[in-house]
């Protein structure tokens, strides 16, 4: 076990040197310029020019090259004996076949408009024979369409995505992972594990990952008119509005509600006191937890199933919110802060993100009170950080509205966004903190894996001997 | 107490996180883009976008302007909401405002966007260009002309670099500017002590160096350079361990343009007075000033530091003839200027008018990739001997960094920067492609670290490894030349190690240099197998104990307490158990001192 142990970090260690060590090095490939001339503009014309930013990036082959010449190169080393090389084959043919490779480039651009908002583009630029496979699939989902989900969100949602990606899909591209790269004690293990968790559902775990269809949700509301009060820094008790989770998932059938009702009739079969209280939201029947959890937060999870759509709430209020503004269309997309947020962007699309101005000034104002009330920090450490928010512009609260559209090129993000690219390249540079602290912590990791192993050996040994 | 440290504890991570949480939503969006702001940005995107080129694999353009200004001025505004709850806050207000003020005053505001393409081209280079948009009103001021002085122009350094240059750096910053910057801060931003200490440090220096500070900046001009030449026809071999590099050799030359003579005159005047062995010689007209300096380290190149003023430039060489090689230059019209190669390299950019000049030789980079394969070769070998957990990644990331770096061309690039009025340009030709900038620019800096991570303690461990190895080889080496000295001596071994200088092909430098190494004189051949003939401790960072030669050639290494034994056992040192033979022994063979001592208190100890 501890070799087997040991072997599975050296391998995870050893494919990751391999592939940084692949990606830079590979970074030199020659170029075709006629290519590289065509891709480009492929990308501008889906992006905006003139604006505050403006990034056009050639990845065509990029990644293949390089593991195609990682595999190569270990297969004529020393390095790439035993597992390592067999293993650098396997998963570039599975990632070659799985359409990994075909992303050709990237464009980004920030065009500023009017009232402090700038139109925001991402094209992720893909070969076209790749749309259709799993992994595309599973996260961009097929041709665009007019999505149901927000029709679900409660008129005082603050925070939404949508997406079409297909679950199933996922799952079978999971499913190739393993029987093509997993050894074959994983590959029965997975099996294993599969039957298990059927057995403990009450049905096949594929069936029911089958039912779901394609269009899931998962939104935040924050109540306009109900307050909870939640423990501060110090202790004291901070107001905020009452917040609210909702889960959509767009179903092909039945076997999701059906699996649950055949739990709660199992549990009422054997006697156990149900924690369930079924109630009507007009014609729909809702089922929730009977009692709410004792939380500073609300938390009685409730469900439904209405309009297509397995509907999961934090509390019944939600779904019933849900319901309502489906059933009424006067949820979040009837109002004027959804309507113009989402005003000159394609109504047909791959997916939705909403970010309304009432989530940032809540943490704005949750934060303003967490300082003016903590006994912990100083009145003027608290004023420093209220000026320099204020400076900033932090006031004014960030606001995001933003779709997707699977394209036959490509993937094409687009919206509006109170944050500039500068912002947005602002944030993103702090991405490489994420190495370095994985640089200072992977020889650690790999010491205390060997001290944890020789640990447990020496405790198994004393064991033995006693 | 605990309370107290919980409180402090708490408040350093409360003040971490609304730190974190402040700047985060700092980043949300505010300025309002009005329809004049919306212009501005088009208007100076087009003014970026017209020294960039499009159609390549990576073209980025980021508008800047007012981000540093924004963000100083959120840093004042947020010392001003804190001033009335502390004095310290009051004070790093008001010197926060004179920082905003000299920074806006001497032009660090004035970058408004940034520009990068690659467009690759038909010869598998890489059309590079950069440009940096700045305010024109703040090109005449201090900053800017430090960084890339004034208008482009002739470049006067090419006249003096030699044809052998492999790497050149050339600019027309103006190092009198960065003294006015320098003045400018300290009477803006210094507190008054300060300020008083600055101008009575500038009072003083005419004493000691017999020449003022505002004379002295004035005496610099406007170019400075750098080229590194690589021999034609000399070599030098450097000391990698394990195996030797073989490079051309180098030599550095540093140029600086004066308008007087001011500071070659201040620099000799030094170093006579510090009584430096100075040798003076002449290039026609021109005097050369070379130090004889022995140096505290042997250098595998010749370093003689050269000092000239000639055609307004001090020149620093690395050598006399490096100097002369200049002179030459100039004086033949055979300088890099007239290089084929590099008119070629910088063909179709205005590197004949401009404010600076990079340039890499495909020699330059090739010798840097062999010095790379020689340094993963060289990793290779001491990762194998490391044998930790990281061996295999690290062997898989040595092998990968060799075969791509061996399959690339050499480095190379050939780029030309302009001061224009709007921005600085760079444009020009190199290997380095848009992907490979960017991924240089990003993971390369993570690999790096990663790479080290993963590297130190393995190489650490090789390190030691490759330490014992040598110690013991270099006690088998003596063992095998010791038998064949006793071969030719009537099977007696020698008598001291030095009988055995330059014979055998061994090495004895190590060996000698080592306090702990003992020679046991007086045994023969004919003596057991297992009797000690020389004995030396690890080096630090080894396994504790003795390194062990026997008779029969063999070395060991054994602990600390079985050496301690074997030290003051005559049965075991003698490595037979018979009392006459080893009375025999005693008498016949000659051991420093204390460890005599320790076999005989021991022997009489046991009777």
């Amino acid at each position: 076990m501890r070799a087997r142990m040991r072997r599975g970090s050296r391998t995870a260690a050893a494919l990751s040197a391999m592939l940084m060590a692949g990606a830079v090095a590979n970074a030199a490939e020659t170029r075709s310029p006629a290519r590289s001339r065509e891709l480009y503009e492929a990308i501008v014309k889906k992006l905006d020019t003139g604006g505050d930013m403006l990034t056009v990036v050639n990845a065509a082959g990029y990644a293949e090259q390089t593991l195609d010449r990682v595999v190569k190169s270990l297969g004529q080393s020393e390095a790439g004996r035993g597992e390592i090389g067999p293993l650098a084959t396997k998963v570039h043919a599975f990632v070659k076949e799985q359409g990994l490779y075909a992303v050709t480039g990237y464009g980004f651009s920030s065009l500023p408009q009017a009232e402090g908002h700038y139109r925001i583009k991402l094209f992720t630029s893909r070969e076209e024979r790749a749309a259709a496979l799993p992994l595309w699939r599973g996260l961009a989902g097929g041709q665009p369409r007019a999505l149901q989900s927000a029709a679900f969100w409660p008129a005082d949602t603050v925070l939404a995505a949508a997406g079409s990606g297909e679950w199933n899909q996922l799952w079978r591209f999971a499913r190739l992972g393993v029987t093509q790269l997993a050894p074959p004690a994983a590959q029965q293990a997975f099996e294993a594990w599969i039957k298990r968790t059927s057995a403990m559902l009450g049905s096949d775990l594929e069936a029911l990952i089958g039912s779901l269809g394609d269009e899931s949700f998962l939104c935040l509301q924050l109540s306009r008119t109900e307050t909870i009060r939640i423990p501060g820094p110090a202790g004291q008790a901070l107001a905020m509005p009452k917040p609210t989770l909702l889960i959509g998932l767009k179903l092909n059938d039945d076997t999701l509600p059906k699996m649950l009702e055949a739990q709660w009739q199992n549990l009422r079969a054997a006697g156990a006191p149900l924690p369930i209280a079924v109630t009507q939201v007009g014609t729909t029947r809702m089922h929730a937890l009977s009692e709410p959890a004792p939380l500073p937060v609300p938390l009685q999870p409730a469900y439904a199933q209405h309009g297509g759509f397995f509907l999961v709430g934090s509390t019944p209020q939600t779904v019933q919110a849900a319901i309502q503004a489906f059933d009424s269309r006067k949820g979040l997309v009837a109002t004027d802060e959804y309507r113009k947020a989402l005003a000159g962007l394609p109504p047909q699309n791959n997916g939705i993100f909403f970010m309304g101005a009432r989530l940032g000034a809540t943490l704005t104002s949750l934060r303003q009170a967490a300082l003016a009330e903590s006994p912990s920090v100083p009145k003027a450490v608290g004023a420093f950080f209220d000026g320099l928010s204020r400076g900033l512009g932090g006031t004014r609260p960030a606001t995001c509205a933003m779709v997707a559209i699977n394209q036959r090129d490509g993937v094409l993000i687009a919206g509006n966004s109170s944050l500039s690219g500068a912002e947005i390249a602002a944030l993103t540079a702090m991405s490489p903190v994420v190495p370095l602290l994985g640089a200072i912590a992977v020889p650690k990791y790999f010491q205390l894996v060997e001290v944890s192993d020789e640990r447990n050996a020496e405790h198994k040994h004393t064991q033995e001997k006693e | 107490m605990m309370r107290e440290n919980l409180s402090k504890r708490t408040r350093s991570n409360w003040v971490a996180v609304l730190a974190a949480g402040t700047l985060s939503c700092g980043l949300a969006p505010q300025a309002r883009a009005d329809a004049a702001q919306v212009a501005l940005t088009k208007t100076q995107y087009e003014q970026a976008a017209a020294h960039l080129e499009p159609g390549g694999d990576l073209y980025l353009y980021a508008r800047v302007d007012g981000l540093l200004r924004k963000l100083v001025e959120a840093v004042v505004q947020g010392l001003s909401a804190a001033a009335p709850h502390a004095a310290e806050m009051a004070e790093a207000r008001d010197w926060a405002v004179k920082v905003h003020a000299f920074l806006d005053k001497n032009g660090f505001y004035a970058a408004q966007n940034i520009g990068i393409s690659a467009v690759p081209l038909d010869d598998g280079l890489n059309s590079l260009r950069v440009f940096v948009g700045r305010d024109a009103q703040t090109a005449a001021l201090p900053l800017w002309r430090t960084l890339h002085g004034s208008a482009p122009r002739a470049l006067q350094s090419l006249n003096l670099i030699a044809q052998d240059a492999a790497l050149v750096q050339i600019s027309t910053a103006e190092p009198a500017q960065l003294w006015q910057l320098v003045r400018l801060a300290v009477q803006d931003l210094a507190p008054a002590e300060g300020r008083e200490a600055f101008d009575a440090f500038l009072r003083k220096l005419p004493a000691q160096i017999g020449v003022d500070a505002d004379t002295l900046a004035r005496s610099l001009g406007a170019e400075l350079f750098l080229s590194l030449h690589l021999s034609e026809s000399a070599a030098i071999t450097l000391p990698l361990p394990g195996n030797p590099f073989s490079m051309p050799t180098p030599s550095l030359l540093l140029g600086l343009a004066v308008v007087n003579d001011s500071l070659p005159r201040l620099i000799e005047r030094q170093i006579v007075a510090a009584q430096l062995p100075l040798e003076r010689t002449t290039v026609g007209d021109t005097a050369l000033l070379t130090l004889n300096i022995p140096l505290p380290l042997p250098l595998p190149f010749p370093l003689r530091p050269t000092l000239a003023h000639a055609q307004g430039f001090l020149l620093i060489g690395s050598s006399p003839e490096t100097v002369r090689a200049a002179l030459d230059a100039r004086r033949n019209g055979k300088d890099l200027a007239q290089n084929r190669a590099f008119q070629e390299a910088f063909a179709g950019t205005p590197w004949r008018e401009c404010n600076g000049l990079g340039y890499m030789t495909k020699r330059f980079g090739k010798l840097v990739q062999d010095y790379q394969r020689a340094n993963i070769a060289q990793m290779e070998t001491m990762v194998k001997q490391a044998d930790t957990s990281a061996t295999v990644p690290l062997l898989i990331y040595t092998t990968l960094m060799r075969e791509f770096a061996m399959d690339e061309p050499p480095a190379f690039s050939a780029l030309v920067t302009r001061n224009l009025p709007h921005g600085v340009a760079t444009q020009g030709r190199s290997t380095m492609s848009g992907g490979e900038w960017l991924a240089g620019s990003t993971l390369a800096p993570a690999m790096a670290v990663v790479g080290a991570g993963l590297m130190l303690p393995a190489v650490a461990g090789a390190r030691n490894r490759a330490r014992g190895v040598i110690n013991m080889n270099e006690l088998r080496q003596l063992g095998m030349a010791a038998i064949m000295y006793s071969m030719d001596h009537d099977e007696a071994f020698p008598a001291k190690i030095s009988d055995l200088e330059n014979k055998y092909g061994v090495a004895l430098a190590n060996l000698a240099n080592d306090a702990s190494f003992v020679w046991v004189s007086g045994l023969t051949a004919a003596d057991a197998a297992q009797t000690v003939l020389a004995f030396r401790r690890p080096q630090a960072g080894q396994p504790v104990g003795m390194l062990v030669l026997y008779v029969d050639g063999s070395v060991k290494h054994i602990d600390e307490n079985a050496w301690r034994l074997k030290a003051t056992t005559p049965t075991l040192f003698f490595g037979t158990t018979d009392p006459a033979k080893v009375a025999e022994l005693q008498r016949r063979v000659t051991l420093p001192a204390p460890y005599a001592a320790q076999l005989k208190t021991r022997q009489s100890g046991a009777q």
